[in-house]
């Protein structure tokens, strides 16, 4: 496709300067437009578009609407109160399409897109200077706005040269529907998650005591610390009391890195506080949070950032980061409530619609696929469940998921404290269960290092070189499918009205009206299941949900422990200390036939 | 709007095909068919029929313990020396590809209860999943039933004859002078 904007009556390239304090909708300074086939050109400061109602250009379906990271423009949109272009083309997006898995010397921002083109690019030292004037805020003098103006129109003008060259490779339709998500994004970014800045500016000012007693509270069941450091002997002997296998460094050396740590405790819950502790010692930068005057935990979603086109939001910034039981402070507010909708087990249900492996789907189906697959190998009788066969369960869940996350048997024998022969077993087992999966699998590994490149059902692209790891080859149509499928969930149900507060890997966190949050999740659980019926073509993935009402507060049960010490430090009233129960209300939306 | 384009509200007519397999891929070629007995820790099954069998007679090297196929012409001039064996088409669990040689009763018609369990094991295996374990106490092989349903077994593509070549391609016997013989002649 030569030409994009062949297809449009007007093609607007748009940029706008803002500046945005931490967790701050956007103040919008300036707007610079240019229309490419007449090369009109619109330079407008904040007062004027204020009194605008929309976009002094047209957005309807025979436009296009052409930006570098759209989602700032569009925030900057929905700050002003304007409808959203309905045809969005995003060159970020279409830039890390084109590039991703390829290394990128400059960086996927615009000037490194301009660079990878052979286009010149405005002086990086003018372009700092000029980002700090539009963020500086506060009265501009007539010369400052010129500059600005100036400033935002090189942008522009980079852009329309940036077009005609990116566009052979633009498959416009698929771009669309990234720029359509663009919008969403913004949608999101602008509503935020609600928190209690209450008890965030408490634990700010104690967090260093806070931390210290944690320390002693959360290690007096572990005993691996002396004052505030790890100690590696003791953590030896803590594994070696527990009977837990652990995984090794190259040189021999306990693993202990953040990634081992989460994916034990995946199949070891008990290390999970050690865990949290851990990371909230080491990386946690509390003061770093997004929170904005009116409460709300806001950044950039950070669109198509990861490789498998899922968002990657700051961990510091956003408060779903790493360590969960931040998360306790995510607090709805008076006569408000919250409703965190999730896939069921959705990596497996991509991989058994997308393969069409029947006893995959079968398993997945039966809603329960850990109990399904160790039925499906013979290790459990076909009356078991869950609470007469725990032990089965968990051996052939961790097999699954093992699977998904491309593991070799070695490393599952570690994860489930089980010699490698049990997990060479049932690696194989999963292998003679679901021999079409792996089939196919195995195909879309081939077909990446034939063409050197694999696709989701939308066009996400990665692009394979030579030294690609078949693994994470072998889990790209999930994760990246499963990034589809959200990003579809988000544009839907953002359109049809949910406040959706955000993204959350396979799950959104949306928001309303206590007394009708009912119908929040309904609108909610039907745009996901819609979703999925798309990307699966016609497979549909059933959803759990958790609503938290004013004044409870959310929780993630791995952070549980760590947060009720906090809690219980501060003195703080905490309504997430027991478990879901009858705050929670869990719903199972249903599966149908592909 | 000047030409058509897409809808992007409408994405379920722009979904593109996962089926990789459609899209042009890999398949394993099979090079190398070994003449073997089954482990005893892998699960495997025969091809029933007799269009994937053959009775015939090999020659085993003791110093590697390959075995060559011996021509028909010569296992009367070979009796001594080559084993009556039916060779029969097996598959693993992992999809490998094998030749089981079957010992067969020689020319005084005598069997023994190797040999004996060895078929039967064979006739089980054409339809289920087995492993077979020497039991050196009581001089047979014993039998392992996979209590779980394992996959239907894949076969190979290629005819018996074809994977016949391939697995005696560099190991048949088919005149006096082969090397083997030779050298089983203290013949330089």
């Amino acid at each position: 496709m030569s030409d994009p904007t062949r297809h449009y009556r007007e093609s607007w390239v748009v940029d706008f300067e803002f500046g945005a304090a931490p967790g701050e909708r956007p103040e919008v300074r300036c707007m610079v437009a240019r229309e490419l086939k007449t090369g009109r050109l619109l330079r407008f400061w904040a007062d004027e578009l204020a009194t605008m109602a929309e976009a002094p250009f047209s957005v309807d379906a025979g436009s296009l609407f052409v930006a570098y990271y759209a989602s700032a423009e569009l925030g900057c949109f929905l700050q002003l109160g304007w409808p959203l272009p309905r045809n969005v083309l995003d060159l970020f997006a279409e830039f890390r399409v084109a590039t991703n898995g390829r290394r990128v010397p400059s960086g996927s921002g615009l000037l490194g897109a301009l660079a990878w083109h052979g286009l010149d690019a405005m002086a990086g030292a003018e372009k700092d200077a000029l980002r700090e004037l539009a963020i500086r805020g506060g009265a501009y003098s007539a010369d400052e706005r010129v500059a600005l103006l100036d400033y935002c129109q090189t942008d522009v003008d980079a852009l329309a040269r940036l077009l005609p060259r990116m566009a052979p490779k633009i498959d416009l339709p698929r771009a669309l529907l990234r720029g359509r998500y663009m919008a969403a994004a913004a949608r999101v970014e602008h509503v935020g998650i609600p928190v209690d800045v209450d008890t965030l500016a408490a634990l700010r000012e104690r967090w260093d005591d806070v931390k210290l007693r944690l320390v002693e509270r959360i290690d007096a069941d572990y005993g691996v610390f002396e004052g505030a450091g790890f100690r590696f002997d003791r953590f030896a002997d803590y594994l070696a009391r527990n009977g837990m296998a652990w995984p090794r460094t190259e040189t021999g050396r306990l693993a202990t890195d953040s990634d081992t740590f989460r994916a034990m405790a995946k199949t070891h819950p008990a290390i999970a506080p050690l865990h949290e502790l851990r990371h909230t010692l080491g990386e946690l930068r509390l003061f770093d949070l997004a929170v904005g005057a009116d409460g709300r935990n806001r950044c950039l979603l950070s669109p198509f950032r990861a490789r498998t086109g899922r968002n990657q939001p700051s961990n510091s910034k956003f408060v779903f980061g790493p360590s969960a039981w931040v998360r306790s402070l995510i607090k709805p507010a008076p006569g408000r409530a919250i409703a965190y909708v999730d896939w069921s087990q959705q990596e497996h249900g991509i991989a058994a619609a997308l393969s069409r492996d029947p006893a995959m789907i079968d398993a997945y189906k039966s809603g329960d696929p850990y109990l399904a697959f160790a039925r499906q190998a013979g290790a459990v009788p076909a009356d078991a469940t869950k609470a007469s066969h725990p032990r089965e369960r968990e051996l052939y869940k961790a097999c699954v998921l093992g699977v998904q996350y491309g593991m070799g048997p070695e490393s599952l024998a570690t994860r489930i404290g089980e010699p490698p022969v049990v997990g060479r077993r049932l690696l194989r087992q999963h292998r003679d269960a679901y021999p079409t999966f792996w089939l196919w699998s195995d195909a879309a590994v081939n077909h990446a290092q034939l063409y050197g490149s694999l696709s989701t059902v939308f066009g996400w692209t990665v692009h394979v070189d030579g030294d690609a790891n078949p693994r994470a080859l072998a889990n790209f149509p999930m994760q990246a499918n499963g990034a589809e499928m959200l990003r579809l969930a988000c544009c839907l149900a953002t359109e049809r009205g949910v406040d959706v507060c955000a993204p959350v890997h396979d799950a959104v966190l949306v928001e309303g009206p206590a007394d009708s949050i009912a119908d929040v999740v309904a609108t909610t659980q039907a745009t996901m299941a819609e979703a999925s019926r798309v990307v699966l073509d016609g497979f549909e993935l059933a959803t759990d949900v958790c609503v938290v009402s004013w004044p409870d507060r959310y929780a993630d049960e791995r952070g549980t422990r760590v947060w009720n010490e906090i809690a219980d430090m501060l003195g703080i009233d905490n309504q997430a200390a027991d478990p879901p129960g009858d705050r929670y209300e869990f719903v199972t939306h249903g599966v149908t036939d592909l | 709007m000047t030409d058509s384009v897409p809808d992007p509200f409408d994405p379920a007519n722009l979904r593109l095909s996962q089926d990789f397999s459609t899209t042009g891929g890999v398949k394993k070629l099979l090079t190398v068919v070994p003449c073997r007995k089954p482990r005893r820790q892998e699960f495997i099954r025969v091809r029933p029929g007799e269009d994937w069998r053959l009775t015939t007679a090999v020659l085993e090297d003791d110093a590697s313990k390959d075995n060559y196929l011996v021509d028909a012409s010569l296992h009367a001039a070979l009796a001594d020396e080559v084993k009556p064996v039916c060779l029969r088409l097996a598959v693993t669990s992992r999809k490998d590809v094998f030749l089981w040689p079957i010992r067969l009763p020689g020319p005084d018609g005598r069997s023994n209860t190797w040999n004996d369990s060895a078929i039967e094991a064979a006739n089980i295996a054409e339809s289920r999943w087995i492993r077979v374990a020497s039991n050196m106490a009581a001089g047979c092989y014993d039998v392992f039933e996979a209590t779980a349903e394992l996959c239907k077994p894949e076969w190979p593509d290629e005819e018996f004859r074809e994977l016949l070549r391939r697995c005696f391609r560099d190991r048949f016997i088919a005149t006096e002078d082969h090397p083997l013989l030779r050298q089983l002649r203290g013949e330089q």
